[in-house]
């Protein structure tokens, strides 16, 4: 049809819609007028007519009290009784705060539970009747169970990237590998496997998100600011997971090593192992915010600050994960290295674990973070200022942590240098260690950024 | 036990008539090394000449004569099927019982059992090489029949007659070829079928063009089948190529059933003799390690020290007082073989020891330490019951099956059998059976109504705290008892000045650090100022050492430590990712358990069961897919009844395979990652490895053994 007519039919829908909006407001605002119409008593919670019903959020220490009254102001006549029924005694404790001569005037409530419970009062006068009624619901603050979601994404998405990049590295070996030797099938498959550990720990992570918001099973206490924790609870994992990559490529020389001399066997794996160190630190301060953060154990009021400060705690982690990347070209050449000269394997193993000291770095900020930011129970006031810088401060260390790659480069090569040339030792390790310079830039300034920030107290 | 077998030099001086006597009961005996006479200068000055074997040809000759039939043996090996069984419960070989004898007696016996049998089998072997070779010939007709099966074409034309060149075959390029043959005088070409997107084409040319001919087919790609010497049509051919292929096998088969009871009556006794002739060609090279002067030879070798009076005694009954033996200690350690002597349930740890490398003969031998310390990080990595019951029964199989006759798979299942023992300790403690505790999401005996208490729960409450502190504890623990072993490595070398400067450090740094650090700078407890100038004094005098120890890269080996340090929390995150990937097969267990589809799930599982069986059965004739098709359709059955149970049946399968999973993969990660704590934590402070090994001069007999003397 031509645009003018396309034109009227879509502006007859939109009247139409919008009509129909007003509709549904008028009905609802008429419904809340409704409770208070002359001579009729309402029930007020907290102080409000809220109507037929109102939704009450559960605070971290799992209670939330409401304080119930009557709005008696309608009433002219003298009041014989007023008499109040519960449903479910069980759910709360009762607190008479005001009393009038007839009946209980004014109670708090304490909920513990999550549900729906209805209140009802009865007033009665020489001549007449009145009621009314409120349900009372009693909920979980899961606001931030939405963040959480996006969390447990990341975790097993990022880390899934990672470990599938890995595994195919190692799976382009296993098949090289098979094509001169297929009895070396289950070697390789072994080797092959090393790298999906990333993987799993992201999906470990992403599950106990959810059971700990209550996407499955009962429902936990998800603050908004918990909520944001979560999303850095699923950035250390998840990054730190492409640490896979890195291992991948260890486990690539491992088999192909393997496949000439089946003795290699135990050491290959040792150094193939050697990346998964930052997945491992990933993890551990995934589980350290879980913890820290309420979602495991006790729930905790948090702020938004300090939510932040477990995102950039996250990052701190998850992006200097990415030196597992360095580590595992530099066991790559360590795995090729010894095969030919046994006696490498202890200096192999030293040049290997050079890039690992981004991860520590990583590591160590991300811990600081926590300790200073007051996330381990102790009172400290965060603005929302510190809470962004600590963001700053963890991108600051992670991505420096990057330069691992290259310190892993220069180590892989430094192996093979003092293969050939033991006198060459220590002045491989001064080439090595040359890239951890700019890591040490990027700690400095996180640190900076803590200290002179008024972390520390 | 904390350092390699104290071992002595030996020279071992004997008459020169009586060296053969001695060189046979060092073999028997075993407890010698014999090296190459030029590592000590002194002796290599007072020999005159070097010994050089002689060259017994007939050795070699026979040795390859008794090889090849062995060979033989080896090709008709009936299939014994090595199944579980078999590689759980191998037969040991039986030794026989021999006495010493001559080398000239055992040639002669070589001679006479090549002469009754050996003859016979080779002439067999070659025969049925002949029909192996034709067997094969044979096939490739079959398959190049089958291929044309179709083709109207009398097969006894194919080939070269007097004056024509005939030739069957494929090509990818039909009318390249054809316009090739066109540019020939008298030749042609005719496609008479289609195999997989090639033409079947049929070609010829006169003789006199043979060679354009050949050049023409080559450029078109042709590929000739090789159907020579046949006659009639394909389809009359074929079943001629079918009837000889079978009379072949038969014969074939005939051939073999002699051969295998050639094999019966006589393969122990050609794998005796070949043995005693091993262990004679040993005793001859062994011979290129000695001197000699006039009248004696000289050899140098190494002996435990608690052997050396063996040895004495040994070599001068062997000798009839002939002989005698010089003991020294040992001059350079760098040359000292290495022995390992660890009480017997530590032993096999020597596995882990050695892999990294043998010890230096001055160094420590930290097997001792390494042992429980892996298996105490293993089973709290693991930390599960029912896995560790798994792991220990698998070892137990492994030690009575194959570990009886291989020795490495032996150590290696004593090892397996620790951890297992470890694994099922810690599951106890902290509550893992397969998954943690919990009312929801269970783990096995939650499953069954048993409450599984747990000391230390990894993933609830502080838990997971706890463990994270006790695992930074057996950290810094294990980095000190490093520390330790490296002062008693400085001491031993006298090396006071590295002792102060390394150990020194440390342990001044590691207190006051930690004062400091958690004093001051985290606040978590209140020290009186005192302790805090103290520990400046000292963290001050740490770092002072440090840096004049390491300069530079001082600051590199604060970071390596804190590394180090942290690195032990790999034991709480592997042991809360082992319980929480448990909980999650039990999530997603009870999640498909859980399904309710209603009665609709009946009919795909029928679908699926009868299309799979039917698939299976008919066309792929595969078994395991009707199999699968069956299960199927029994679940569909089952389905009927209630149609929760499919989902109940599914949920069991991945209950059992998520955990199996499970333990594979996290019983990998711990091993590796306790081997590293071991190799990159521990062993960094204080070993460094490259021992060579003690390979004493020995036989190690396999099929033999010598009638003791008292029996003689």
């Amino acid at each position: 049809m031509d645009m003018r007519s396309k034109f009227r039919k879509e502006l007859l829908i939109a009247l139409l819609a919008v009509s129909l909006v007003f509709s549904f407001g008028f009905i609802a605002g008429m419904q809340s007028i409704e409770a208070q119409e002359d001579g009729e008593i309402a029930i007020l919670v907290n102080g409000e007519d809220v109507g037929e019903e109102t939704t009450l959020s559960l605070e971290p220490d799992r209670s939330v009290r409401a304080v119930l009254s009557v709005d008696l102001s309608q009433v002219d006549e003298e009041i014989t009784s007023i008499n109040w029924t519960f449903e479910d005694e069980e759910a709360f404790t009762k607190n008479v705060l005001a009393e009038h001569e007839a009946g209980d005037y004014q109670i708090e409530l304490t909920y513990r539970e999550f549900g729906e419970y209805e209140v009802e009062v009865v007033v009665e006068t020489e001549d007449d009747e009145f009621t009314d009624s409120v349900m009372i619901i009693v909920e979980e603050d899961q606001r931030g169970m939405f963040l959480a979601t996006i969390g447990a994404g990341l975790a097993v998405g990022i880390a899934g990237m990672g470990a599938g990049i890995g595994v195919g590295i190692a799976g382009a070996a296993g098949a090289g590998t098979i094509a001169e030797k297929p009895d070396k099938f289950g070697l390789s498959l072994v080797f092959q496997a090393l790298p999906q550990t990333q993987a799993i720990y992201g999906l470990l992570v992403a599950i106990l998100l959810f059971l700990f918001t209550g996407v499955i099973g009962e429902p936990g206490f998800v603050s908004i600011p918990v909520g944001i924790i979560a999303v850095g609870i699923g950035l250390s994992v998840g990054l730190a997971g492409l640490s896979a990559i890195g291992q991948g490529i260890s486990s690539a020389s491992g088999i192909a090593t393997v496949a000439e001399d089946s003795e290699m066997f135990g050491r290959g794996m040792v150094f193939s192992v050697l990346p998964e160190t930052q997945a491992i630190y990933g993890l551990l301060l995934s589980i350290l915010l879980m913890i820290f953060s309420g979602l495991l154990g006790e729930a905790v009021a948090i702020d938004i600050p300090i939510g932040l400060v477990g995102v950039g705690a996250g990052l701190s982690v998850g992006i200097a994960g990415l030196s597992g990347i360095g580590q595992g070209i530099a066991a790559a050449s360590g795995v090729a290295t010894v095969a030919e000269d046994e006696s490498m394997f202890g200096r192999g193993m030293v040049f290997s674990v050079l890039p690992e000291t981004q991860a520590i770095y990583g590591l160590l900020i991300g811990i600081l973070l926590i300790v200073f930011s007051g996330m381990m129970g102790e009172e400290a006031t965060m603005t929302m200022g510190m809470g962004i810088a600590a963001v700053g401060a963890g991108l600051a260390i992670g991505i420096a942590g990057i330069s691992g790659i290259g310190q892993g480069i220069t180590s892989g090569s430094a192996i093979a240098a003092v293969a050939n040339r033991e006198e060459t030792f220590g002045k491989g390790m001064i080439f090595s260690v040359m890239s951890e310079t700019f890591a040490i830039f990027g700690l400095l300034v996180a640190i900076l950024i803590i200290v002179s920030l008024g972390f520390m107290g | 036990m904390f350092f390699p077998k104290r071992m002595k030099d030996l020279t071992i001086l004997v008459h020169k008539d009586h060296t053969q006597e001695v060189i046979d009961s060092l073999q028997d005996e075993g407890v010698v090394e014999i090296d190459p006479l030029d590592r000590d200068e002194d002796v290599k000055e007072l020999v005159d000449e070097k010994n050089i074997p002689e060259v017994v040809t007939d050795f070699t000759d026979y040795e390859m004569k008794l090889s090849s039939v062995l060979d033989v043996f080896e090709k008709v090996e009936e299939d014994k099927g090595i199944g579980i069984k078999g590689l759980l419960n191998p037969e040991e070989t039986e030794k026989i019982e021999r006495e010493k004898r001559s080398l000239d007696d055992i040639f002669d016996e070589v001679e006479t059992v090549l002469k009754e049998s050996g003859r016979d089998i080779n002439e067999l072997n070659s025969k049925l090489t002949t029909v192996e070779d034709k067997i094969k010939n044979f096939k490739e007709k079959e398959e190049a029949l089958k291929t044309i099966i179709d083709v109207d074409i009398e097969l006894s034309t194919l080939g070269e007659s007097n004056f024509t060149a005939i030739r069957l075959g494929k090509t990818g390029k039909p009318m390249e070829l054809k316009k090739n043959l066109e540019e020939i005088e008298g030749a042609f070409f005719t496609k008479t079928g289609e195999l997989e997107e090639e033409a079947i084409v049929l070609t010829g040319a006169y003789l006199g063009e043979l060679k354009r001919y050949e050049s023409a087919l080559r450029e078109g790609d042709f590929r000739p089948f090789k159907l020579e010497d046949l006659k009639g049509d394909p389809r009359e051919a074929l079943a001629d190529v079918k009837k000889s292929l079978t009379k072949l096998k038969e014969k074939k088969e005939s051939i073999v059933n002699e051969l295998k009871d050639y094999k019966k009556g006589w393969e122990k006794k050609y794998l005796v003799l070949r043995e005693e002739l091993n262990i004679y060609r040993d005793k001859k090279e062994i011979v290129q390690n000695f001197g000699s002067t006039d009248k004696t030879n000289v050899m140098k070798a190494w002996a435990p020290e608690d052997e050396v009076d063996r040895v004495r005694e040994l070599v001068s009954e062997s000798s009839e007082g002939y002989g005698e033996i010089v003991d020294e200690e040992p001059a350079d350690p760098d040359d000292v073989p290495i022995s390992l002597e660890n009480p017997k349930p530590i032993k096999p740890f020597e596995l882990l020891t050695k892999m990294f490398a043998p010890p230096r003969y001055d160094e420590v031998d930290p097997t001792m330490i390494v042992a429980p310390a892996f298996v105490l990080f293993f089973g709290l990595m693991l930390g599960d019951l029912v896995y560790g019951l798994i792991l220990a029964g698998g070892a137990v199989m492994m030690i009575k099956g194959p570990g009886k006759i291989e020795e490495g798979i032996k150590n290696f299942g004593w090892i397996m059998f620790a951890t297992g023992l470890s694994t099922i300790f810690f599951g106890l403690l902290q509550g893992g059976y397969m998954g943690p505790s919990r009312d929801d999401y269970q783990n096995l005996l939650g499953r069954f109504g048993v409450e599984t208490p747990a000391l230390l729960d990894t993933l609830e409450g502080d838990g997971p705290l706890i463990l994270l502190l006790i695992s930074l504890v057996i950290g810094l623990t294990y980095i000190n008892v490093g520390l330790a072993l490296q002062l008693v490595q400085h001491l031993k070398r006298k090396d006071y000045k590295r002792a102060i400067l390394e150990n020194g450090s440390w342990w001044l740094l590691q207190p006051s650090g930690f004062i400091l650090i958690s004093g001051m700078m985290f606040g978590w407890w209140d020290f009186p100022q005192m302790i805090y100038n103290v520990s400046y004094v000292m963290a001050a005098g740490g770092l002072g050492l440090l840096a004049l120890r390491s300069k530079g890269l001082s600051f590199f080996e604060l970071t390596g430590f804190l590394g180090d340090f942290l690195s032990f929390s790999r034991i709480l995150a592997l042991g809360l990712a082992t319980a929480g990937i448990a909980l999650t097969v039990n999530v997603i267990t009870d999640l498909i358990a859980a399904a309710d589809v209603g009665v609709m799930i009946v009919g795909p599982l029928f679908a699926i069961g009868i299309i799979l069986a039917l698939y299976g059965h008919v066309k792929k004739d595969s078994k395991m897919l009707a199999g699968i098709g069956g299960f199927f359709i029994i679940l569909g059955v089952m389905g009927l009844a209630d149609p929760s149970y499919p989902f109940l049946v599914l949920a069991l399968f991945v209950f059992l395979a998520g955990h199996m999973i499970n333990l594979a993969l996290q019983g990998l990660g711990s091993f590796v990652h306790s081997l590293r704590l071991q190799y990159v934590e521990f062993f960094g402070y204080f070993f460094e490895g490259g021992g060579k090994e003690f390979k004493p001069f020995k036989f190690q007999r396999e099929h033999t053994k010598l009638k003791s003397k008292e029996e003689i």
